[in-house]
């Protein structure tokens, strides 16, 4: 077995941006307050949650230090001490994942204690543990299982015991080099294998509804890292402020905050996530709790599409990225919608698999977020118009109102034209109801 | 693997045919190959360094592939100038023009191939200094003779054309390497083959003076097999979806058959593939799910 798995020195500052692609956090500490290892200091809420809703995600800080608030991010500036915020108490094991700041890990960063809460509410009777590395060149997973097995273990059985009696599969995409008390399944399948939609159909022949999740069939499917943190918060009350990232080819315990420029990098422009569905980074980018991996960006020379369709070979979903890709060049965006964009799950199989080595997901994730821009965009512009046809059917409505009310008005005979009689009073004053004709 | 990764496996799995052909027709067979690639290589960096483009354009190794097939499909004793129009048609207009690698909707190879055919019918016909007739024009033009009759001709071989069916053994055996690895696709093929097969059948009556020949002698006649994995399998100028990989191939099979029964040219490829090519993008239409 290797040595532990090393864990990097503290940086000047760590960083938390406000916004993800999550949501948005709320900071709950004060410019300047002091916060100290595993405080509270943001949260997130529902979208569109009111005053009193209560946060569906917790961020807690990695270090105690002081605190610098900016429009778009927490600083947090450590002080070197080594005080830590009390314990986590919650009583139940989906308020402790809450309140440990647990998300998925792997890389979807959907609020673990909800998905918890789901498989609870469907009596999910299988549980994978995922620890099918997502990528080539990542190994955070398996780290964690070479050396921290006891921990994944505590969280395996926190689980499990939640759940009452699931069958409990430890998905890997090699053998362990030492047992585990856990029935351990090799899935060894092209990427993306570790997809949990296709690991659920591989290990237990149930598919989720299209568009729906495993635990819509009574599977919870959680990564390891999830796992091993809910392991430690459970068994230690420790909150979740660190992970195993993959750093260009080792595995370090990093502190989440960490700025990407102070990682043991060459510096050369980074890619947060793995070297195939990794984004490059930011000059401001820090490692988030979804963070697996940050890798060096190769250099590479492409050379012109083909049309050899390996790409739609390795596709999981069954697209043909080469189309894609040739229409996505063109702009017709028509055509990337009857292509079936929106289906693309952003694995990567194709750049894998291109001979021409182009940026194919790289392509497609920009066309997907123009196509939801352009969505968005268009259901505002449906609003607007439909508000504004609404106004103007009103104001039209008003105004016919108006008129008939003035021919009735003008068909009705005025007071001064009836024969007067001698104690009327003139008046030039309109007669305030119509008459009937 | 990389896109020039792919090129050299082509011109790897050609190897048996070109061998093949050099062993029957003679060493004019080399020095075509030759010719044509040193030709079609010298054109196409001229052309990229004319338009100030990276040198990178003309590295691909598509250029030699697309020329290798030329000459293989060539008869050997072609003079020169038809063999520099073929490869000039081939990398400057069908392959550039249409901008370059990835981009040309038909097939270079065979543009060049046809435009030097109607260009220069003679020449491009004239297999008989070496073979006499070819096996096609013996069949199709035997004076009301059965097959088996026919068959007396030294055109004809064991089952396809004399040294026709030798070359087209070996295009088959690099041809189904290049399937193994997963450089072409096998459905262009299976789908050539099969419908090249269906339509000799349904023309062959067993050998009467009306029949035109048995699939058997189809497949190992003229330029079947070279068709069939090397030309058709051009994933540029061929559908993406399967079921139109499949027409696209049954399309060029039976092409071929109606070419070579009731056409003129000696052999039907280059039409029957330049008319896939066409119809491709109506049908992947056809067969893009809703």
């Amino acid at each position: 077995m290797a040595s532990a798995v090393a864990e990097l020195p503290l940086p000047a500052v760590l960083r938390y941006p406000l916004a993800t692609p999550v949501g948005r956090f709320r900071p709950s500490a004060e410019d300047g307050a002091r916060a100290r290892l595993g405080d509270v200091i943001a949260e997130r809420f529902e979208a569109g949650g009111g005053a009193d809703a209560k946060p569906i995600e917790v961020l807690r800080a990695a270090a105690s230090g002081r605190i610098e608030r900016t429009p778009t991010a927490l600083l947090l500036h450590p002080d070197g001490s080594a005080e830590r915020a009390p314990p986590l108490q919650a009583p139940s094991l989906v308020e402790r994942t809450l309140e440990a700041g647990i998300v998925g890990l792997g890389g979807a960063g959907y609020p673990t204690h909800l998905k918890l809460r789901q498989a609870l509410e469907r009596n999910a009777h299988a549980l994978i543990v995922n620890a099918v590395e997502c990528e080539a060149g990542v190994n955070a997973d398996r780290a964690l299982l070479n050396h921290h097995a006891d921990d994944v273990l505590h969280g395996i059985h926190a689980v499990a015991d939640a759940l009452g009696a699931p069958r409990v599969t430890l998905a890997v995409s090699a053998p362990l080099p030492a047992a585990i008390d856990v029935a351990t399944q090799v899935v060894d399948g092209p990427y993306p294998a570790g997809w949990e939609r296709a690991l659920t159909q591989r290990l237990l022949g149930v598919e989720a509804p299209p568009g729906g999740y495993p635990t819509d069939v009574g599977v919870l499917v959680l990564n390891v890292a999830t796992v091993f943190a809910i392991g430690r918060a459970w068994r230690r009350g420790e909150p979740l402020t660190q992970r195993v990232v993959t750093v260009g080819q080792r595995e370090f315990w990093v502190r989440i905050g960490h700025p990407v420029a102070e990682l043991p990098l060459p510096p050369r422009v980074a890619i947060v996530g793995g070297p195939v569905t990794g984004w490059p980074a930011d000059v401001d980018a820090a490692v988030g709790k979804t963070t697996r991996a940050v890798t060096p960006r190769p250099a590479v020379a492409t050379s012109p599409c083909i049309r050899c369709g390996w790409c739609a070979t390795a596709c999981p979903q069954g697209l043909l990225p080469q189309e894609l890709w040739h229409e996505i060049a063109a702009g017709r965006w028509a055509q990337t919608e009857r292509l079936r964009l929106a289906d693309c799950i952003e694995c990567g199989a194709c750049d894998l698999a291109c001979p021409s080595q182009l940026p194919l997901l790289a392509a497609l994730r920009h066309a997907k977020s123009q196509r939801m821009e352009a969505a968005r965009r268009d259901r505002a512009a449906n609003l607007a118009r439909t508000r504004f046809e609404a106004r103007n059917a009103r104001l039209a409505a008003r105004a016919e109102a108006d008129r008939a009310k003035r021919a009735n008005r003008l068909q009705a005979p005025r007071d001064w034209m009836r024969p007067r009689s001698a104690d009327a009073p003139r008046s030039n004053q309109p007669d305030p109801e119509p008459h009937a004709p | 693997m990389t896109s020039r990764g792919v090129m050299l496996r082509v011109g790897v799995a050609l190897v048996p045919a070109a061998a093949a052909a050099t062993w029957c027709f003679g060493a004019s067979v080399l020095a075509n190959l030759a010719i044509a690639i040193a030709a079609g290589m010298a054109l196409e960096a001229a052309w990229v360094w004319l338009r100030h483009r990276s040198l990178a354009a003309a590295t691909d190794g598509s250029a030699p592939v697309t020329c290798a097939l030329i000459a293989l499909a060539a008869p050997p004793s072609l003079a020169l100038g038809p063999l520099l129009f073929a490869v000039a048609v081939a990398v400057l207009l069908a392959k550039h023009l249409y901008g370059g690698l990835g981009r040309n909707v038909f097939n270079p190879a065979m543009v060049g191939y046809a435009a030097a055919l109607v260009a220069y019918p003679t020449p491009f016909g004239d297999w008989d200094a070496l073979t006499g007739a070819t096996a096609l024009d013996a069949m199709r033009f035997r004076d009301g003779a059965t097959v088996a009759e026919a068959w007396g001709n030294d055109a004809f071989g064991a089952i396809g054309g004399r040294g026709f069916e030798i070359v087209n053994a070996a295009a088959l055996l690099g041809g189904v390497w290049l399937c193994a690895m997963r450089v072409a696709n096998w459905r262009f093929p299976a789908g050539v083959l099969a419908s090249l097969g269906a339509c000799a059948a349904l023309g062959y009556d067993g050998g009467s003076s009306g029949s035109l020949g048995s699939p058997l002698f189809h497949w190992f006649a003229g330029g079947t097999m070279l068709a069939a994995f090397f030309i058709a399998t051009d994933p540029v100028t061929a559908p993406a979806t399967p079921a139109a990989q499949w027409l696209f191939g049954v399309l060029i099979g039976a092409v071929i058959f109606v070419i070579r029964a009731f056409g003129a040219w000696p052999d039907g490829i280059a039409f029957a593939v330049l008319f896939g090519n066409l119809a491709a993008p109506a049908l992947d239409r056809l067969c893009l799910p809703r």
